[in-house]
C-alpha cells in the first residue's frame, strides 16, 4: 500500500513539472489511432485553408472535350496530369475536392460549435433549475426531434435561398437539441450529488456551481456527441448538397460532387468515389481523435 | 451549561407527494415533525435513529440546504430561517457539514488542493499567496501529506477522501460542524481512526459538533449528549453515559441492546430486544405515541395519547407515557 502511494505521488509530481502541452503531446503520441486521426485532420485543415496554393488547377475550369477522364491520366490538349480524373465537364477532380473541403469542414465545425454552445447552455439551465424553463425547452426539443429534418431544411432554404450561413443555421437547428437533451440528463444526476451540496454549504454562488461543479462533469457526453456529430454533420451537409438545397450549386462540396457523379457511376466511378472517400476518411479521423480526447479529459483514465 | 450557539424551534419539514388522482389531495411526508434542540458552545451532540427517521434531513435543514416547512433556526442568537441567500452565504462560514458518502461528496474533476481551497476563494478571507500554505496546514491537521495536493479524488481511498471532506469543512474555521454519518461508509478500522481525529479536532479547533449516526455505539464514543430520533421526532435526549446506561424510552433501550457485544457468558443474547417490523410510513405516522406499533411494552394509552418531550431529570428529556424503571 505504502509503495503504491509513493509511486503514485512520483507520477503526480512529474506530470506537474511538465507543461500541459507536453502531456497532451505525449498522450496523443502514445495513442496511435488518435495520432493518425489528428494528422489526417490537420492535413485536411491545411488543404482547406491553402486550397488556392496547393490545388493543381482551377476547380472551375471546364474542358468539355476532356470530360470523365480516368484517374492518373496525362491530358495533352490542356497539358495537365489528372491524379483523380476529371468530372462530367472536364474539371480536375483533385482540385475540386480540395476546394470542397473548405465548405464541408467550415459548415460542420461551425454547426457543431454553435449547437454545442447553445444546447449545452439550455440543457444545463433546464436540468439545474427545472421549472417552467425545463418544461418549455424540453417540449421544444421533442418537437424538433419529431419534425422531419429534410422537410425543415427544404422549407427554410425555399424561403431564404441557399447560402453557406443558412446551411450552418439549418444544421445547428437540428443538432442543438441533441446536446440539450444529453446535457440536461447528465445535469439532473449531477445536481443530486453531495459535492453540489458541499459547494452550496461553503457558500458557492450559482454561477460558480454551474461552471466549476456541473459543467466539467457533463463535458464527457458533450465531447462524445460532438465527435459523433461532426461526422454526422459532414454527412448531413453532403446529403443537403446532394438534394440541391445545400450551399449554392456553384460552390463545390463533397456531397455536391458525389451527387453529380451518381449519374455516371457506371461509366466514370471516380467522380462519386473520391468525394465519398474524403467524407469517410474525415469522419473516421474525427471519431478516432474524439475517442482519445474524451479519455484525455477524464481524470480517472490515465493515458 | 453555556448559552446556546444553535437553537432549533419546532422545525418541521414536509415533503409533498402528489396524490393518486390528479393531485386532488396530496400526501405529506413528515420527514421532520417538530424538532426542538438547543446546542451549547463546545458541545458534541449525537443524533441517532434508524434509516428514514429524518436525521439527514435535519442536518440539511440546519445547513439550510433544504428549506424547513416551518420553525425557526437560531444561530449565534440570529434567526437564519429568513435570511436572504446572500446573507446566508456569509453565515455559512461558521457552520459546515461533513457528508456521509465520501465517494459522492468530492467533485471528481477537481484536484484535492482545489477542493480544499475552494471555500477560501469563495470567501476571500486571505491573500491568494497564503492559500496554499493554509491548505497544506489543514491537510496536515487531518492527516494528509502534501503529496495529495495535486491528486484527484479517485486516487484516494474512502478514509482519505473523508479526511479531505473534513479538511474542506474545517478550512474556514467554522464554529459548528455537522457530521452526517461521517464514518458509516468506511471500514471499521478506518472508522476508529476518523472518530479519534474528529475528537481531536473538536478540542484543537474548539468546535461545536452535531454528530449524526445510526450507530449508537459510535455516538457514545464521541458525544456528550445524545438525542434519539424516531419518525421525525426526538423521543429521548440526555447526557450520553447516563442515557446509555439508563435508557428511559423503550426504543432507546432496543437501540442499545442491538449493539453487538463481546460477552462469553452463555446467556449473552438473553437480554437482546429485537424490534419487529419496519418503521411505519412517514406519510401517516401512527396515532398516539409513534412508536406504539413496535413497542414491546405498549399499553392502551399509548395508542391514543401523544407523549410530549419533557424534562424528567436534570437534562434528560423523554417522550414516553411509561418510562422504563431502572433495573
Amino acid at each position: 500500500m505504502n509503495k503504491n502511494i509513493n509511486t503514485l505521488s512520483q507520477g503526480a509530481n512529474t506530470t506537474k513539472e511538465t507543461s500541459q502541452l507536453r502531456t497532451l503531446i505525449t498522450s496523443i503520441s502514445r495513442y496511435k489511432p488518435a495520432l493518425f486521426g489528428g494528422i489526417i485532420l490537420g492535413l485536411l485543415i491545411f488543404v482547406a485553408i491553402f486550397a488556392p496554393l496547393v490545388s493543381p488547377f482551377d476547380p472551375n475550369l471546364q474542358f468539355p472535350t476532356e470530360a470523365r477522364v480516368a484517374p492518373l491520366t496525362y491530358l495533352a490538349e490542356s497539358d495537365r496530369f489528372v491524379l483523380l480524373g476529371t468530372d462530367q465537364v472536364g474539371r480536375d477532380q483533385l482540385s475540386r475536392i480540395m476546394y470542397a473541403s473548405r465548405v464541408t469542414l467550415m459548415v460542420s465545425f461551425f454547426a457543431v460549435i454553435i449547437s454545442c454552445l447553445l444546447g449545452t447552455l439550455v440543457g444545463l439551465l433546464a436540468g439545474y433549475y427545472r421549472g417552467w424553463f425545463d418544461i418549455i425547452a424540453m417540449r421544444w426539443v421533442d418537437i424538433s426531434l419529431a419534425f422531419p429534418f429534410e422537410l425543415l431544411a427544404l422549407s427554410i432554404v425555399a424561403v431564404t435561398g441557399p447560402s453557406l450561413t443558412i446551411v450552418i443555421i439549418v444544421l445547428s437547428l437540428r443538432i442543438w437539441v441533441v446536446y440539450a437533451r444529453v446535457v440536461r440528463g447528465s445535469t439532473l444526476s449531477i445536481r443530486e450529488k453531495d459535492y453540489i451540496n458541499g459547494a452550496k454549504a461553503v457558500g458557492a454562488g450559482e454561477v460558480r456551481i454551474l461552471t466549476r461543479y456541473v459543467l466539467p462533469n457533463v463535458l464527457t457526453p458533450v465531447l462524445v456527441v460532438s465527435t459523433l456529430y461532426i461526422g454526422r454533420m459532414i454527412l448531413i451537409e453532403s446529403s443537403l448538397s446532394f438534394l440541391g438545397i445545400g450551399v449554392p450549386a456553384t460552390t463545390p462540396t463533397w456531397g455536391g460532387i458525389l451527387g453529380d457523379g451518381r449519374a455516371y457511376i457506371d461509366t466514370a466511378w471516380w467522380i462519386a468515389f473520391f468525394p465519398g472517400l474524403a467524407i469517410m476518411i474525415t469522419v473516421l479521423s474525427v471519431n478516432l481523435l474524439g475517442d482519445w480526447l474524451r479519455d484525455y479529459f477524464d481524470p480517472k483514465i490515465d493515458i | 451549561m453555556n448559552k446556546p450557539i444553535l437553537g432549533l424551534k419546532n422545525i418541521k419539514k414536509y415533503y409533498e407527494a402528489p396524490g393518486l388522482f390528479f393531485g386532488k389531495k396530496s400526501n405529506k411526508l413528515r420527514a421532520l415533525d417538530g424538532i426542538n434542540l438547543s446546542v451549547a458552545v463546545g458541545q458534541k451532540i449525537g443524533i441517532v435513529g434508524e434509516s428514514g427517521c429524518g436525521k439527514s434531513t435535519l442536518s440539511k435543514v440546519i445547513m439550510r440546504l433544504v428549506e424547513p416547512s416551518s420553525g425557526k433556526i437560531n444561530l449565534f442568537g440570529e434567526e437564519i430561517t429568513t435570511l436572504s441567500p446572500k446573507a446566508l452565504n456569509k453565515i455559512r462560514k461558521d457552520i459546515q457539514i461533513i457528508f456521509q458518502d465520501p465517494f459522492s461528496s468530492l467533485n471528481p474533476r477537481m484536484r484535492i488542493g482545489e477542493i480544499i481551497s475552494e471555500p477560501l476563494y469563495i470567501h476571500q478571507e486571505i491573500v491568494p499567496d497564503q492559500i496554499k500554505n493554509e491548505v497544506i496546514s489543514i491537510m496536515a491537521a487531518v492527516g494528509l501529506t502534501e503529496d495529495y495536493f495535486d491528486r484527484f479524488p479517485h486516487q484516494l481511498s474512502g478514509g482519505q477522501r473523508q479526511r479531505v471532506g473534513i479538511a474542506r469543512a474545517l478550512i474556514l474555521k467554522p464554529k459548528i460542524i455537522i457530521a452526517d454519518e461521517p464514518v458509516s461508509a468506511l471500514d471499521v478500522s478506518i472508522q476508529a481512526q476518523l472518530l479519534n481525529l474528529l475528537n481531536k479536532l473538536h478540542e484543537d479547533y474548539n468546535l461545536t459538533m452535531i454528530f449524526i449516526s445510526h450507530d449508537i455505539s459510535v455516538v457514545q464514543h464521541t458525544c456528550d449528549i445524545i438525542a434519539v430520533m424516531y419518525l421525525g421526532q426526538i423521543i429521548e435526549m440526555g447526557e450520553a453515559n447516563s442515557l446509555i446506561q439508563n435508557p428511559k424510552h423503550p426504543y432507546t433501550e432496543a437501540l442499545i441492546s442491538a449493539v453487538p457485544q463481546i460477552n462469553f457468558s452463555k446467556n449473552s443474547n438473553k437480554n437482546k430486544i429485537v424490534l419487529h417490523g419496519d418503521v411505519p410510513t412517514a406519510f401517516s405516522p401512527p396515532s398516539g405515541c409513534r412508536f406504539h406499533t413496535r413497542c414491546i411494552y405498549v399499553k392502551e394509552r399509548c395508542k391514543k395519547e401523544v407523549p410530549v418531550l419533557a424534562e424528567i431529570n436534570r437534562a434528560h428529556h423523554l417522550a414516553c407515557h411509561y418510562p422504563l424503571i431502572v433495573s
